[in-house]
Formats: C-alpha cells, structure tokens, sequence
C-alpha cells in the first residue's frame, strides 16, 4: 500500500510537470509548424517507408534511425559528454576542498 | 553489503546502459529506442522508490539542517527528473514506433522534436554530474559486490547522504 502510494506521488508530480511542460509548448506558438513552406512539409507516416522525411535530414549512411545496428556514435558522445560534466564537477570539488584546506591552514 | 545496495546498484548499472543505448537511436534502431525509453521509464521509478526514504529526508530537513551536497544533490536530482519527463514527453509526441503500434497518431510537430534533441542532450550534462556527486558509492559498492571489497568500503557505501 504504502509503495503503491509512493508509485502514485511520483506520477502526480510527473503528470504536473508533464502536463506544464504541454501547456507551455503549445501556448508559446513555438509548436506552429507555419515556418515550413507551403505545401512542402511533409505528412507523418507511422509506416516509414524509406522517403520518411525527417526533420534532421536523412544523411545517417545506411543504418538510419528506423534500421538495424549502426556505428554507435551517440553512445561514445553520451559518454564523452558525461565525461566532460563529472570532470567538471570534479574539478569544482578538488578546488573548493584546496581552498577549505589553505584557509584552515 | 545490504541486499538494498546490490539491488540498487545492479539496478543502475541497467538504467545506465540503458540511457545509453537510447541516447543513440541510429546505433539501436527507432523501435528499439521507443521501447526501451518506456521501460527505462518504469525502472527510474523503481529507482525512485528504492532511494525514497532519502527523497523524503533531505525534503523535510532541506532548508533546516541538510548539507550544502546534499541540498546541491537534490536540486540536480529534481532537475534530472524534470528533464526525463520533458524527454519523455517530447518523445511520446513525436513517437513513430509506440504510438502506431497503440493505433495512436500525433501530427508531426517540430517543435517537440528540437525539445527531444535539446533535453536529450541537456540530461547528458546532468546524469554527467549525478554519477560524479555519486562515484564513491559506485565505485565501493560495485567493488563490494563484484570484487569482494572489505568493510570500511561498505560503510562509505551506506552512507545516506551519498544514496539518492
């Protein structure tokens, strides 16, 4: 009971912010899709067939999104990216622990 | 070492690979992608749930008694939660896996297919520093766990400020 209490705050807050988030996309007009010409944006098509346009370009080589096992690019950005933030961190904390410890001193 | 660490752990390593494979959605495939975001999405709330009790104590003591890590580790936790559920959602809108599967369609809007990009690109800055704020209890645990450490390791390990 008390776990299913506990699924159910973190939905609700998850609803909340999810359900601001919506409001606050489509009130903002920056969902108008107007900036496409005319007659040329393209309609979805939940089959994907292979003219599919997709709004960063098809230029992905052979395995595109919709295929099978590509290079993993993304997974050796994510973490070089993450990388680069702990080190960041980590550098924060080396720095603040050094001062602590010369102003002790 | 508790059964609660192992289970916490062996359930981030999951998360984590997890992430990683749907941050690259060429590498695994859009369907692939969906899926697996979505059950990501249910595993974060176990998440959630198995570090509740530390939720619920730097809440109440936050603005009384917390230390400044910890108060720093709960902003960046309601960050990265915030920032999942605008992936999620952004996600959802512009889903071409799921929502067809479901016999759902949404009108392609642009504008949630940028938020997708940005947030996805923002939360690897945040998870960046989340697993940093939480790298000594991985790295005691995991060698708890995997390699046997020894018990000064666990008691770093159980220490609740560094558990969220």
């Amino acid at each position: 009971m008390k776990t299913l209490f506990r699924i159910l705050v973190i939905l609700v807050a998850a609803s909340i912010i999810g359900g601001l988030m919506y409001v606050g996309v489509n009130a903002s007009g920056s969902s108008d899709t107007s900036t496409f010409e005319e007659g040329r944006r393209p309609q979805f098509n939940p089959d994907g067939d292979d003219n599919m346009f997709r709004p960063e370009g098809d230029e992905r080589g052979e395995h595109g999104e919709r295929g099978g096992f590509g290079f993993p690019g993304g997974v050796i950005k994510a973490l070089v990216l993450m990388s680069i933030a702990g080190g960041i961190y980590s550098a924060v904390v080396w720095t603040g622990k050094k001062a602590k410890r010369v102003a002790t001193s | 070492m508790s059964n609660s660490n192992r289970t916490k752990l062996l359930l981030d390593i999951g998360i984590f690979l997890a992430f990683l494979i749907t941050m690259d959605p060429h590498f695994s495939g859009l369907a692939i992608h969906e899926w697996l975001s979505i059950a990501l999405a249910g595993t974060i709330v176990v998440h959630l749930l198995l570090n509740w009790e530390w939720i619920v104590n730097v809440t109440k003591r936050l603005f009384v008694k917390a230390t400044n890590g910890a108060r720093v580790n709960y902003v960046l936790n309601w960050l990265l939660f915030i920032d999942g559920i605008l992936i999620m959602l952004s996600g959802i809108m512009i889903s071409e896996a799921v929502l067809p599967t479901l016999g759902i369609s949404l009108p392609v809007d642009f504008a949630w297919r940028r938020l997708h990009d940005m947030s996805a690109n923002l939360s690897l800055f945040i998870m960046g520093l989340h697993l940093a704020m939480h790298w000594n209890w991985i790295v005691t645990t995991f060698k708890r766990v995997f390699l046997g450490g020894g018990k000064k390791q666990v008691a770093v390990a159980a220490n609740p400020e560094a558990q969220s």
